[in-house]
């Protein structure tokens, strides 16, 4: 092979090397975004692991690789081999301490400042807050609740039909937006509504008409059909067979609602990071350990190179010796370098 | 199509659920011809993505439908369990669609918890283990025409 395609590949071999280790230095950066809760590389997180941790194993591989190499030439006796071995031996070491002692203290910091940082005395706000919230709206329910029981009262000793035909004014002439005839099984008798183009009606759910075996009432607060909170009220009919239920559903001021609904998505979103707490700390680990690991294999397997370029000249001058005490006059050595090591080289 | 599932959610997501992590769970239906002289040919595969989740506050759970974006609210786990795990009338595909004499038609059905809709922190730890990767093994029934 002539020097040209020797320097060529040379350059070639640095080149990719060094593109493959800024790509894993990238995506390491991707890992710990993914991390800080943002939507950019989320769905790669899981991805990017995996990648990472193959490069793991192939530069351990790449390293037993040499290693093996390294020991077969000091078995061979080969000139420089034992330099080689004592050079990146030092090297590793120089490498690899510092970069573990860096390490051990992050790990620390990692574990104890996401302590600090997670008091249970904000949930605790918040669901004070929330509790805030709903007394606020207790007056507006005790209004909702006296008009549907107004209403329940004229309309208790009418039939099925004659609550149809009444229905639409009783509406009108309350707050509601909404009013319900119910069987107790769930059944709608007759139905009216603020929104006409409301075609399904907002049905109470198996459990809440399963209270109505003990109890006369229902009062609360019910999120209606992506709209958020409206007060939900239904009242069993003081009649005697069948048994017939009211439901009237009333709105609450805008800003009411808004606040109770962003004090319900905030206490979720704050629960779940506390649960999230312990994994956190585990991925954070995890991700620390990989940059530790890659740092420490990438400069192990540089060390082999950088050690093998210092030695080359060296081993060269030794084989050139020995062929000279052998009785080979000819053999030629290359003259790369004029530094000390080059220094020898014209003169021999 | 009707279908019925009975989801045995492990202590580690009932953990999870009950600490406001929504869980996705992904029913994936595909039907299947079965042809005489040539492989099994695939006709539709359709994909259902189903989020539980628990409102600590109104102590509620919430089954939202992701194809659709409709809520339902429930005040018992074991009720919103039973929901999801209801499949009624379930349009499956178009009744000329299929051809009576070709062959018999089979559906594949699977359903799995999806641990890419889990927060991150949470995705490799579910990875690693079993108590996470919650999936039936493909239940299949015949299709009459």
């Amino acid at each position: 092979m002539s020097f040209e395609t020797v320097n060529i590949k040379k350059k070639l071999t640095i080149g990719i090397t060094v593109t493959l280790f800024v790509a894993l230095l990238v995506s390491l950066l991707m890992i710990v975004d993914a991390l800080q809760n943002s939507e950019r590389f989320e769905h790669w997180y899981s991805g990017l692991l995996l990648i990472n941790g193959l490069a793991l194993l192939a530069l351990l591989a790449l390293i037993a690789l040499k290693l093996h190499q390294l020991f077969y030439q000091v078995r061979q006796e080969r000139a420089g081999a034992r330099l080689t071995v004592k050079l990146v031996s030092l090297l590793v070491l120089l490498s690899t301490v510092p970069v573990s002692v860096v390490y051990y203290f992050s790990l620390g910091f990692l574990h104890q400042r996401l302590d600090n940082w997670f008091s249970v005395d904000i949930e605790h706000a918040l669901r004070d807050a929330f509790d805030l919230g709903q007394a606020a709206l207790e007056t507006p329910r005790r209004e909702a609740l006296k008009q549907t029981t107004a209403i329940a009262n004229q309309i208790a000793y009418l039939s099925d039909n004659e609550v149809a035909l009444q229905l639409n004014e009783l509406r009108r002439e309350s707050d509601a937006f909404e009013l319900t005839l119910l069987a107790s099984n769930g059944r709608i008798i007759a139905h009216n509504s603020t929104y006409i183009d409301h075609l399904l009606p907002n049905l109470p759910n198996k459990e809440i008409l399963l209270q109505f075996k003990h109890s006369n009432h229902y009062v609360n607060l019910d999120p209606i059909a992506n709209q958020g909170l409206h007060i939900r009220i239904i009242i069993k009919l003081s009649n005697t067979q069948p048994v017939r239920l009211l439901q009237a559903i009333f709105p609450i001021p805008a800003y009411l609602r808004e606040l109770t609904t962003n004090i319900e998505a905030t206490h979720a979103k704050y629960q779940e990071r506390t649960y999230l707490h312990g994994p956190l700390k585990i991925s954070f680990t995890l991700v620390l350990s990989l940059v530790l690991f890659l740092c420490i294999f990438s400069a192990v397997w540089m060390a082999f190179f950088v050690a093998r370029r210092i030695v080359a000249p060296l081993s060269d001058l030794a084989d050139g010796t020995r062929a000279v005490a052998k009785g080979h006059y000819e053999k030629q050595l290359p003259v790369k370098r004029l530094d000390d090591l080059g220094f020898f080289s014209p003169i021999f | 199509m009707n279908a019925k599932f009975d989801y045995g959610l492990t202590e580690v997501t009932l953990d999870a659920l009950q600490n406001g992590v929504p869980l996705t769970m992904e029913l994936t239906i595909r039907l299947e011809q079965n042809r005489r002289f040539l492989w099994d040919k695939e006709i539709t595969t359709l994909k259902q993505r189903y989020e539980l989740r628990y409102h600590a506050l109104r102590r509620q759970y919430v089954v939202k439908y992701l194809n659709t974006d409709i809520e339902e609210f429930f005040l018992n786990l074991n009720d919103a369990l039973n929901r999801l795990g209801n499949l009624t009338d379930f349009p499956l595909i178009d009744k000329h669609l299929i051809k009576k004499n070709r062959g018999s038609y089979w559906v594949y059905m699977q359903i799995y918890l999806d641990i890419e809709s889990l927060p991150v922190p949470l995705r490799p730890i579910a990875y690693l283990s079993s108590q996470w990767r919650l999936s039936s093994s493909w239940y299949l029934c015949p299709l009459k025409p």
